[in-house]
């Protein structure tokens, strides 16, 4: 616990130091709801979509995506890169426990500065209006859908044993999750072929689905989605253990 | 002779080609990821125009053409000034220095060192889209000849707002760094700015002009009349005054940063 605490902390106080980087952050977000702001007013007068609809999914999508620990892949590939791996490993504490409180450190710090800011102007731009449903249910997928996105970013991470690569997977993974987690556009949106490949695959519980609970629009059963999460999870998480653990091994065999 | 050439003709091959397979996955991923984001943006585009059938008038075709220009002036941005983006953290770190130590305008340095290789694939996207929508528009007009100038003037007006911005970064020693938002301002080019309301169409005509990257250029070409010629050609003097207030304001910056005793 003790750990916990202070690498958290860690995570925390450093993101503190670029309080400039969280003002980007910011006006970026902004500037991407503004933009989608009128586009989808225009689309809206001539389809069945209501506007609010469109509008709060996508204040949702950026106060997500403002506070998920997206930067632990490019952190873990870094360490891998430059050779930190080693001290890492020798350390006490698992790399995955490191890195992931370190992690939950900066994603505190991303909420209260960035996520809070973003939503308060979400407030304003829908006139409070945001559709807004059930917070408990939200909180429980949302608690697996964090873990999950951890899981799949240390995942891209731990390639980089294999490739040695950090900006070239880093760009791939961002453009996937962008691509099938509905973080751009509600996947109902998307042509029925693709909507099938993309139901089928584990990215949707990280944006589209904890945003539809939360707007109460969501189709499915919560137990069956709960369920099907947790599986997506623990299989992600033992393919991760899995390769983590042959490139440790290799690592140590090649005298690292 | 000829025996020679085809000698060096040979070399230089082997050479280029080992220069490329030392390209490694890395990058290989990179360029993936690259067409892919590129393909996405246009996907985001192709949605829309699933559900409605124009924007405000603007239908699927015009759309692209705006699209295009809009690819076409940020992948220009790209190839050229993409180091302005950096200035900040040189500043910051106090590699800029470096850059000063040399008998060139260290501009010209950054430009020259922000040689982009994934710059190029957005042109290139950009170029096609431009010719498909083209020929699906049937623009034959003279004023086709003007494109590569109001692309060149699209590019001056992204580089004058990350040269501004980076600026910046001389009174504030690279702390407060704004350059990344220019690429966000691409976001509202892609649109016609017929979208927004007053506001905002002022803002982005007078204060910042993106308007004048894409939006005012396609006028020439997809509403011809008298007005909208004239919104058009503004786009060259336009474009140049802000490059020129943009350098103007790097030059005094960089001799206050100088005059600091760094």
């Amino acid at each position: 616990m003790k750990q916990f605490l202070i690498l958290f902390k860690c995570g925390f106080l450093s993101l503190s130091r670029y309080i400039e980087a969280s003002l980007v952050n910011i006006i970026n977000s902004l500037i991407f709801i503004f933009v989608q702001y009128f586009v989808w007013l225009e689309i809206c007068k001539h389809t069945d979509y209501t506007f609010l609809q469109m509008l709060s999914y996508i204040i949702y999508s950026r106060i997500l995506s403002s506070f998920y620990p997206s930067s632990i892949s490019s952190k873990l590939a870094h360490k891998i890169k430059s050779g930190d791996i080693c001290f890492s490993l020798l350390k006490p504490i698992s790399v995955f426990k490191q890195l992931v409180y370190e992690e939950l450190g900066t994603c505190a710090y991303k909420f209260i500065f960035i996520s809070l800011s973003v939503l308060l102007f979400g407030l304003f731009l829908s006139h409070f209006q945001l559709m807004f449903y059930s917070f408990d249910k939200f909180i429980i997928i949302y608690v697996l859908s964090v873990s999950m996105f951890m899981c799949i970013n240390l995942l891209f991470g731990v390639m980089a044993f294999y490739t040695t690569s950090i900006w070239g997977i880093n760009s791939l993974k961002t453009v996937i999750i962008s691509l099938l987690s509905g973080s751009i556009l509600p996947l109902n949106l998307y042509p029925e072929k693709i909507r099938n490949i993309v139901n089928i695959l584990p990215f949707r519980y990280l944006y589209s689905e904890p945003i539809k609970i939360i707007m109460g629009i969501s189709t499915e059963c919560f137990s069956q989605m709960l369920i099907t999460e947790l599986i997506w999870l623990l299989v992600i998480f033992f393919v991760l253990k899995f390769l983590y653990l042959i490139a440790v091994k290799r690592v140590t065999i090649l005298g690292g | 002779m000829k025996n020679n050439y085809f000698f060096l003709f040979r070399k230089y091959f082997r050479t280029n080609l080992k220069s490329v397979m030392n390209y490694d996955l890395d990058f290989i991923f990179g360029i993936i990821a690259m067409l892919l984001k590129a393909f996405v943006n246009f996907f985001i585009i192709l949605l829309i125009f699933e559900l409605i059938d124009d924007v405000k008038g603007w239908n699927y075709h015009e759309m692209l053409f705006l699209y295009s220009m809009t690819t076409i002036s940020y992948g220009l941005w790209h190839c050229f000034f993409i180091d302005t983006v950096t200035i900040p953290t040189y500043v910051k770190s106090g590699e800029f220095d470096r850059f000063l130590l040399k008998p060139i305008d260290p501009l010209f340095q950054i430009m020259m060192e922000s040689f982009d290789e994934d710059g190029w694939g957005e042109l290139v996207f950009g170029l096609i889209l431009i010719i498909i929508s083209v020929i699906n528009l049937k623009i034959i007009t003279p004023f086709l000849l003007l494109l590569p100038l109001f692309w060149i003037c699209g590019m001056l007006i992204y580089a004058s707002l990350s040269i501004f911005f980076s600026s910046i970064a001389f009174y504030t020693v690279g702390c407060v760094d704004l350059t990344d938002n220019v690429s966000d301002f691409q976001e509202f080019a892609k649109y016609p700015l017929i979208v927004f309301n007053k506001g905002i169409r002022i803002i982005f005509s007078f204060v910042i002009p993106i308007a004048f990257t894409a939006f005012y250029p396609s006028l020439i070409f997809l509403r011809f009349d008298f007005f909208n010629i004239l919104l058009s050609i503004i786009t060259i003097p336009v474009s140049i005054l802000f490059f020129f207030i943009s350098w103007k304001f790097w030059h005094y910056s960089l001799r206050k940063y100088n005059s600091n005793g760094s």
